[in-house]
């Protein structure tokens, strides 16, 4: 049997598993707490190492070429700065409007 | 059990094996792109419309969807022990893991189903089909219409999923798949992952941001 | 060295039409998509020329501004989606790459067969929108005309988004098969500079594609339903639209022009007959065009309404692809300065390359400037920016390619001396439709314009004949290369005698690219040993 892998014992599997439920709940339980303008980056967080354990874990990506984790990777630095640039755009725009940028008072 | 055979062009299986993984996390990536643009939306529409959203989110359906989260994670560990179970050649074992999380997908389905049917009887529908008078504004019209966008295109990854693996539980009972040739199941719970993973962030977004 | 190989060539190997319909061999596929884009590429020059001559006069001469319109949607559309992102990669990628790095084939050759299909497919549902009378919102679909266009928008959408899953097929495969498939003995920095460039370009076509294709899904969408997201009537933002649309297709842009990047680094190598003046600055800053041609989508939203504090962002960062392609400009010119200069049509090509990328990439610069980019946005200048690098460059860089792996897919020669006369001729007919553009632009001309004022139109006539020429051009440059393919002279393995891999093997190579396992004991441009000793470092035996 081709093993160029240390496998993940069952109690990994279920220890991370265990570790993703209490997470959910964590978020749950702090979705009904007034946490104002926390509330979105620290579900972000929490959702982040939810995913980060099962890639790691239950994708075994830990055992894996270091080539794989590189992809995962990229793949995750490329969404964070598509959604900061675009989220950027709209936050520093002047008026919350339509469209507020350059050229909002055009009398040349 | 016939010995996987290395297609000729490889060097040798373990590196066939080495690709097949690494083709499947590249083409992952790209569905993870694929989500990407939805949630730059989503994050932009939230900044101009702030509050209109929060109120659209305490308005959804909470039960439905975190139900969902934990029909979702549960599925994640029975696919990652049909993995181990192949492994370690029980394939019976693997075979009811897959069975499970194939059970598990249909019932998220199902979930989703009913909460769209309460969506809609509360005209929670996306653009101009909205309808309901509990909420208004060009706000929670948006906000229903990434979310009718979002969860759909997710819904559709979670059908091809279901798909995916009711051919690999087909291949596990014909022994084509097995502790020799574990790639196939291996990518498979990969793509089932990958639809988990992009539910743990839907979830918070669009049910407990509120 | 393998002058006349033992086994049958790949093209004499298993024929009928079955035998090229269902293969697997990359060399064949590589082969269809080079005459697939081919096709496309004087289809949509054709429309080219049509746009061209309806310019000559401001008034009406072939047709109306609505067909106008259509005709320079689908001349983007065909040229971007059905020629210029398919071409160098899929085709010379898939011909060349898996011999450069001294494999059989690619990793996943029946995934490779399918991104063919999966593209041909999505190219006839595109051009099946031109029966229902094409498009006319321009190749960059802008909501929110897009969405209220009464043409065929959702059918173009779709088959540009089939082709895009080609595209991201494409990607997955080369990635992988770079990753796992080179010859023993070839390490990373071994490589030909053409696979760093394609490996680069699969980066981008993996994950920057998909947003192409979420962002056609919400346009057809849009079109067919009226979802509004894009609708400021009902509260949404055309700019994030636009965001979306360039986050793509700004690398987009990279997808097209590294692979041709690639071809030039290994003709400078091969005419030069000498190692590049570093290996290391050319391979590292494909990597870096691919990564940060990701940051900088924000230049094409300078005047759409973004905040300033984008626009302040995207200007600094589109500032630093630059420097990455000034890097390679000068390595390759740092390779050539006082080598030991082949003659010959690529040669031709490749200095073409140098003079019109240059040119277009230093008016990129410009256009990058907000300040600048103000009074220029949507004019002629940006037009003929583009067209210098997609045409002065990619497009010379694909005739560069189609010469210089001439011999080693059929194994015959074409004829020099036609050879480096169509090449004059491109560079003069392309000169001759572009440059007057700039002009036209920094006067004012707008682009996309049916008609225009009188003071344009010796501006307008100039570029008319120079598309004219061009065209023609094009047609003696490829006509050339089938005369040859039918009576050319046979041409041995490595008629350049380059030391890059692919040479190694006979013209055209056998089936499974190589007679026994390719081994290597040398990187890809040892010009300091001979050529016996070269061969002898880079065996199938």
């Amino acid at each position: 049997m081709p093993t160029d892998h240390r496998n993940v014992s069952l109690t990994g599997y279920l220890a991370t598993f265990a570790a993703l439920v209490v997470l959910a709940l964590f978020s749950l339980v702090l979705s009904f707490v007034g946490l104002g303008a926390w509330a979105m980056p620290i579900a972000l967080v929490v959702a982040g190492i939810k995913a980060l354990l099962v890639a790691l874990v239950f994708m075994h990506l830990v055992e894996q070429p270091s080539a794989n984790s590189f992809v995962a990777l990229s793949a995750l630095a490329l969404v964070v700065v598509f959604i900061g640039l675009v989220v950027a755009d709209v936050d520093t725009r002047p008026s919350k409007s339509v469209s507020g940028g350059v050229g909002r008072d055009s009398r040349r | 059990m016939p010995a996987p055979r290395t297609a000729e062009h490889f060097a040798d299986l373990a590196t066939q094996q080495r690709a097949a993984r690494l083709g499947m996390w590249t083409f992952l990536a790209s569905e993870v792109l694929l989500f990407a643009g939805l949630f730059a939306l989503y994050g932009a529409y939230r900044v101009r419309y702030r509050d209109a959203f929060a109120e659209a989110v305490r308005h959804n359906t909470l039960w439905f969807g975190t139900t969902n989260t934990f029909v979702l994670l549960t599925s994640s560990l029975t696919v990652a022990l049909a993995v181990r179970a192949i492994r370690a050649d029980r394939c019976g074992s693997a075979l009811v893991f897959v069975g499970l999380t194939i059970v598990l997908g249909l019932g998220f389905l199902g979930i989703k189903g009913f909460e769209y049917a309460d969506h809609i009887e509360h005209g929670l529908l996306p653009a101009r089909f909205f309808s309901s008078d509990v909420i208004t504004g060009p706000g929670a019209i948006i906000f229903y219409t990434i979310y009718w966008i979002a969860t759909g295109l997710h819904g559709v990854h979670v059908t091809a999923g279901l798909c995916v693996l009711g051919w690999l539980a087909t291949r596990i009972a014909h022994d084509r798949v097995d502790a020799t040739n574990p790639v196939a199941l291996e990518l498979g719970a990969m793509y089932w992952h990958l639809v988990d993973m992009i539910w743990l962030f839907l979830w918070p977004l669009l049910y407990l941001t509120r | 060295m393998i002058e006349v190989s033992p086994v049958p060539s790949f093209l004499a190997a298993k024929t009928g039409p079955r035998a090229w319909l269902l293969t697997r061999d990359h060399k064949r596929i590589g082969l269809m998509f080079l005459f697939a884009t081919v096709a496309f590429l004087f289809l949509g020059g054709a429309f080219a020329m049509l746009l061209r001559t309806e310019l000559v006069r401001p008034e009406r001469d072939l047709f109306d501004a609505t067909m106008y319109n259509r005709l320079f949607t689908m001349h983007g559309v065909v040229m971007v989606f059905l020629f210029m992102i398919p071409s160098i990669p899929a085709g010379f990628g898939n011909f060349v790459l898996p011999i450069m790095i001294g494999a059989r084939d690619v990793a996943f050759p029946r995934l490779n067969l399918a991104s063919f299909y999966i593209y041909l497919i999505g190219a006839f549902v595109t051009l099946g929108s031109l029966v229902g009378g094409g498009v006319d919102t321009g190749w960059t679909f802008y909501t929110p005309y897009s969405s209220t266009s009464p043409t065929a928008v959702a059918p173009t959408a779709i088959g540009i988004f089939i082709i895009g899953i080609s595209s991201i097929i494409t990607g997955i495969n080369f990635i992988t098969t770079v990753h796992t498939m080179r010859a023993k003995g070839m390490r990373w920095h071994d490589m030909p500079l053409f696979v760093w460039s394609i490996y680069a370009t699969s980066i981008i076509q993996v994950l920057a594609t998909p947003v192409l294709g979420l962002t056609l899904v919400l346009v057809g969408l849009d079109h067919v339903l009226g979802i509004g997201l894009f609708d400021p009537r009902v509260g949404g933002d055309p700019v994030l639209y636009q965001h979306l649309f360039w986050f793509y297709s700004h690398p987009a842009v990279y997808i097209m022009i590294l692979p041709a990047m690639g071809v030039i680094s290994e003709i400078v190598c091969t005419f030069a007959h000498r190692n590049p003046a570093s290996y290391r600055a050319i391979a590292y800053s494909s990597l870096g065009i691919a990564f940060v041609g990701f940051l900088t989508w924000g230049h094409h939203l300078f005047v759409s309404g973004m905040s300033e504090t984008d626009a302040a962002i995207f200007g600094v960062l589109s500032m630093f692809v630059a420097v990455f392609s000034a890097i390679k400009v000068f390595t390759w010119t740092g390779t050539l300065y006082r080598a030991s200069i082949r003659l010959g049509t690529p040669l031709g090509y490749l200095f073409a390359f140098l003079f019109l990328f240059v040119f277009g990439g230093m008016t990129g610069v410009a256009v990058a400037t907000q300040s600048l980019d103000v009074p220029w946005h949507d004019t002629y200048f940006v037009v003929a920016h583009f067209h210098f690098i997609m045409v002065g460059g990619t497009t010379t860089a694909f005739l560069a390619a189609w010469h210089y792996w001439f011999p080693k897919m059929f194994g015959r020669m074409y004829d020099e001396r036609v050879g480096l006369l169509t090449a004059a001729l491109v560079f003069g007919g392309f000169f001759m439709t572009f440059f007057p553009q700039f002009l036209l632009g920094n006067a004012g001309m707008p682009r996309r314009y049916y008609s225009y004022p009188d003071q344009y139109q010796a501006l307008h006539v100039l570029s008319t004949g120079g598309s004219w020429a061009l065209g023609l051009a094009m047609l003696l440059a490829f006509g050339q290369l089938v005369v040859a393919w039918r009576k050319g002279p046979r041409a041995p393995a490595n008629p350049w005698h380059s030391r890059s891999f692919e040479w190694s093997t006979s013209s055209p190579p056998p089936e499974h690219n190589f007679v026994g396992p390719f081994v290597v004991r040398r990187g890809a441009y040892d010009y300091d040993l001979t050529q016996e000793e070269a061969d002898a470092r880079s065996t199938d035996r």
